[in-house]
């Protein structure tokens, strides 16, 4: 087979099994707002341990790498877990409409999150109290300029 | 001619008592002296709390005043110059604009003397003898001390100059009238601020001083009367109309009952709640600009005095 030709097969060929795949993955959107809570949970739960641990040493420092691994690993990804058709309405979303009509400041805001992520990883792989303080601090930031902004407020 | 002169004479009697029935079924029942509502001892006893330790530097101390008195979030626009004015603060009576109160002559209060900016800050009256609107919180700030008010005056005379001109609120069309403020300050205007009970430990005094007087937390969590004046029978309960449209949460023990005093002093320094979520918005300001730059002395005595709070009749 000529070469030119063998490429364009094979890339047919990749292409046709990646959409056979994300079809296979396709998500209702009520699956995705779950999904979505379940990471915003693991967020959560970094932070609030590293709460206890910073406050009254009610969680070790290993407690707390534990928690922050995870969250750490999938902050990259937060933005595509908005994707359109998954706001307030679609099982118990609280994502604004706003959302997709300012989708820059939206982007900047999950962004800067995930920079801040990197940084609280760090500090808490190096485990200075003071350091991982300030850097909770600083998602902690992040997480509450959108929520204010994009989020509706508990029913 | 007699007969007009009774008429008159009827008309202004069942006028005058008629203004005096509305005054007396809109008056507010006076706020009883704080104290606290349930045994704060032993929550005090487990703090080892220590006041601010004392300091030589009016400019110092002033600044503490300043940041607990969140001055900054009204007369400060989103990356602009420090006190510069120009937030907008949306209320049901029309949007209130925060003047320039920076050193600046023309613009800002460079001109005040010390004398009339303490009669602005705890009587509500500008130099030029007119009231303010309760919009800035001279209601609460009625409490502060001398000291705190000298203090405060000194640091603000170290702030940038701006010759930003402060804008004129949008009021809707009553409400431009300030003549009416006077009935208010009648109604809602205590001259010597809250009054608060004796005896009780230093840390729930200071509490009160920060929550009540300095931090004015009821000017946005305590819902207002159709003529705009604190309801205090539901202090700190939670009010529908927040100054961005929103609400605001109740922050009593109705509602916070299960936060503990470290609870509240962590969300005080970084702004997170006890289940790893964090505020933003106007609370996420104050935390950032207020709450995390006092010390963590001050931040327990909020805890304290929140913790005490009565729970609402409502």
């Amino acid at each position: 087979m000529n070469p030119t030709r063998l490429a364009i097969l094979s890339a047919v060929a990749v292409l046709a099994i990646g959409t056979g795949i994300s079809v296979a993955n396709a998500q209702s959107p009520t699956e995705i707002v779950e999904e979505r809570q379940d990471h915003m949970k693991v967020f959560g739960n970094a932070m609030r341990v590293t709460g206890l641990y910073l406050r009254e040493d009610a969680a070790t420092i290993e407690e707390v790498q534990e928690a922050v691994m995870p969250a750490a690993a999938i902050a990259p990804d937060m933005l595509s877990w908005f994707p359109e058709g998954t706001e307030v309405g679609v099982g118990d979303s609280r994502a604004l409409p706003i959302i997709w009509e300012q989708w820059d400041d939206f982007s900047d805001i999950a962004n800067a999150s995930a920079q801040a992520m990197v940084s609280f990883e760090e500090a808490v792989a190096l485990g200075d109290p003071a350091n991982i303080g300030a850097a909770l601090g600083q998602v902690g930031q992040t997480c509450g300029t959108c929520h204010d902004t994009y989020r509706a407020e508990e029913q | 001619m007699r007969r007009l002169l009774r008429l008159v004479g009827l008309t202004l009697v069942v006028v005058v008592t008629g203004l005096a029935a509305v005054i007396f079924v809109l008056a507010p029942a006076p706020r009883p002296p704080l104290a606290p509502a349930i045994d704060i001892d032993p929550i005090v006893a487990d703090l080892d709390w220590q006041p601010n330790p004392a300091s030589d530097d009016r400019v110092e101390r002033g600044e503490v005043v300043f940041r607990a008195s969140g001055c900054r979030a009204c007369h400060t626009i989103d990356d602009g110059e420090l006190l510069a004015g120009g937030r907008a603060l949306e209320t049901p009576f029309g949007t209130f604009y925060g003047p320039n109160i920076t050193p600046d002559p023309e613009n800002g209060i460079g001109s005040w003397t010390e004398t009339e900016f303490d009669q602005a800050v705890r009587q509500g009256i500008a130099p030029d003898g007119s009231p303010y609107y309760p919009a800035f919180p001279y209601v609460s700030y009625a409490g502060m001390t001398d000291q705190d008010v000298s203090d405060l005056w000194a640091y603000l005379q170290t702030v940038p100059a701006s010759d930003n001109p402060s804008l004129d609120h949008d009021l809707s069309l009553p409400y431009r009238w300030r003549l009416p403020l006077h009935v208010w300050r009648w109604l809602y205007f205590e001259p010597d601020g809250v009054e608060v009970s004796e005896g009780h430990p230093e840390a729930w005094q200071r509490g009160v001083y920060l929550v009540e007087v300095l931090g004015h937390c009821g000017e946005c969590h305590t819902p207002r009367t159709f003529l705009g004046g604190l309801d205090q029978t539901v202090a700190l309960g939670g009010a529908s109309a927040g100054p961005d449209g929103g609400s605001v949460p109740d922050i009593t023990p109705r509602a916070l009952g299960d936060w503990s005093v470290s609870d509240m002093t962590f969300f005080f320094n970084i702004g997170m709640l006890p289940d790893g979520d964090f505020v933003g918005g106007d609370m996420g300001e104050v935390i950032s600009h207020g709450t995390s730059q006092l010390s963590n002395g001050d931040r327990q005595a909020i805890a304290v005095y929140l913790l005490s709070l009565p729970i609402p009749e409502d």
